[in-house]
């Protein structure tokens, strides 16, 4: 999916946090998204996710504003991701329950990205009381079940450990090639920048 | 220390040789399955577990969607809720007598000293207490599952399912609040069901009659007997949520 923003003014309390004229996210592409703490990654994201709503200006995807289907097509990983109090098998399941996914399938899909992220293990676990890097990775295979064309990840690989974090990045790039959507990453590491995106983006 | 000469109208009896009798009493009604007892006990029951019931059906998702709305006016909403949230009951039971009796809005229904009735005036008293309890839970805590929900393709029913899921032991919790404030009131049920023997009596009421009559042990067995229930459901939802946990 592609993502335009133009004019994108956003205030919390009178204060401005976001101020782009235009920015352009190419279908297919990996970019990686740069900036100081409190630059407002976290809360462009959320903008066009969908979530943050209060905001002056314009996002179209693939040349529309946000419609239902769009929302259907869109995956974010937030910086803090909230898991359901469940086992980490029925968070992952979710996006596929609701999406009416028969129960065979269902059960494929997530074995699947329980073995890929090496989470099998503590797949009966409940979700609330896991660490912090392994919330993240449940949290992420939970968006990669709903199969987005367009992922939003806020620092999803912050919190866990370097080698892993390669893992997940080839995870990642596997993912992107099979399905050929526009992935928006937040991070804080250059290195990591240079490594998994085609290119970057600074924000003030 | 025995109070003679205090009383000079009937023989002395202690407080505590009245307690115990009563206790001893209780104990004999609950074995003897006293039918006029169970009667009671159960009538109590259903008509506050219905109005907690038919209450909560439209408290929770009205309260999910109170907490996660953005409205002006926001804050005098919930000032109002927190502000009737401890209506006494005669109050709600004037209020329901007035619209049921024969001259009033709904008099044509003929409910009033009826168990329906009661079920009613109850329903009115736990509403704004279940609504402003779940409205508070949703207000801190609801958006992040709300928002969650909404990125992983939730339609907005799929969000209340998903929210009373993820609080239901605050909601098991609000269900026993909301329970325990309606069997323990008397006010509400004494006015509208008029504490009729055989259709509208119930525990708090009968406790009351046999109170102004003197038969304290009776009254005491009861009370015993409420206090029990309270103790059962308490521990029985503790439980659960324990489990849940
Ligand atoms: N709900 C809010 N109300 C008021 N201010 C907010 C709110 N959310 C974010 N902000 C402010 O907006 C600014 C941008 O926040 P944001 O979370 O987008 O930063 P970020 O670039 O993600 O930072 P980090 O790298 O630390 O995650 C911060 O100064 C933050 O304090
Ligand atoms: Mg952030």
């Amino acid at each position: 999916m592609e993502v335009r923003i133009q004019k994108l003014l956003k205030k919390y309390n009178q204060k401005t946090i976001l101020d782009i004229l235009d920015m352009h996210f190419k279908e297919g592409t990996i970019i990686g998204l740069l900036g100081d703490n409190g630059a407002g990654k976290s809360t462009l994201l959320k903008i066009i996710s969908g979530i943050e709503k209060d905001y002056e200006g314009q996002i179209l995807y693939n040349g529309y504003p946000l419609k239902d289907c769009h929302k259907q097509r869109i995956g974010m990983v937030s910086q803090k991701p909230y898991l359901f109090k469940r086992s980490v098998f029925e968070n992952i399941e979710y996006p596929l329950k609701i999406r009416k996914i028969e129960k065979k399938k269902r059960k494929e899909i997530v074995d699947g990205y329980l073995r890929e992220m090496n989470l099998e293990a503590i797949k009966g676990q409940r979700a609330d009381t896991l660490s912090g890097g392994e919330a993240q990775k449940v949290a992420l295979a939970r968006a990669l079940a709903a199969a987005p064309k367009l992922l939003l990840l806020d620092e999803t690989t912050a919190n866990i450990h370097e080698e892993a974090a390669c893992a997940i990045e080839t995870q990642l790039k596997s993912y992107h090639e099979q399905m050929g959507c526009t992935i928006i990453f937040v991070t804080h590491n250059l290195t990591q920048a240079e490594r998994f995106c085609d290119e970057c983006v600074w924000i003030k | 220390m025995r109070m003679e000469g205090h009383s000079l109208t009937q023989q002395p009896r202690p407080m505590m040789n009245e307690l115990t009798s009563g206790l001893i009493k209780a104990l004999k009604l609950i074995i003897s399955l006293d039918p006029e007892l169970y009667q009671i006990i159960i009538r109590s029951l259903f008509v506050s577990l219905s109005a907690v019931i038919i209450s909560a059906l439209f408290c929770f998702p009205f309260g999910i969607w109170l907490g996660l709305k953005k409205f002006k006016g926001k804050q005098f909403v919930s000032r109002l809720l927190y502000a009737s949230m401890s209506t006494p009951s005669v109050v709600i039971g004037l209020v329901i007598l007035l619209i049921l009796s024969r001259k009033g809005p709904l008099g044509f229904l003929g409910l009033l000293y009826t168990p329906a009735a009661m079920v009613i005036a109850q329903t009115v008293l736990v509403t704004p207490l279940l609504l402003g309890l779940t409205y508070n839970t949703i207000k801190q805590r609801g958006h992040q599952v709300q928002n969650e929900g909404l990125l992983l393709g939730a339609d907005s029913f799929q969000v209340i399912i998903l929210i009373i899921r993820e609080f239901k032991i605050d909601f098991l919790v609000h269900l026993m609040t909301g329970f325990s404030r309606a069997i323990s009131e008397v006010g509400a049920v004494m006015i509208v069901g008029g504490n009729i023997k055989g259709t509208t009596r119930v525990m708090t009421t009968s406790i009351a009659l046999m109170n102004s009559m003197g038969e304290y042990d009776r009254a005491i067995a009861l009370g015993a007997v409420l206090l029990l229930i309270s103790l059962l459901v308490n521990s029985i939802v503790y439980r659960e949520a324990e489990t849940w946990k």
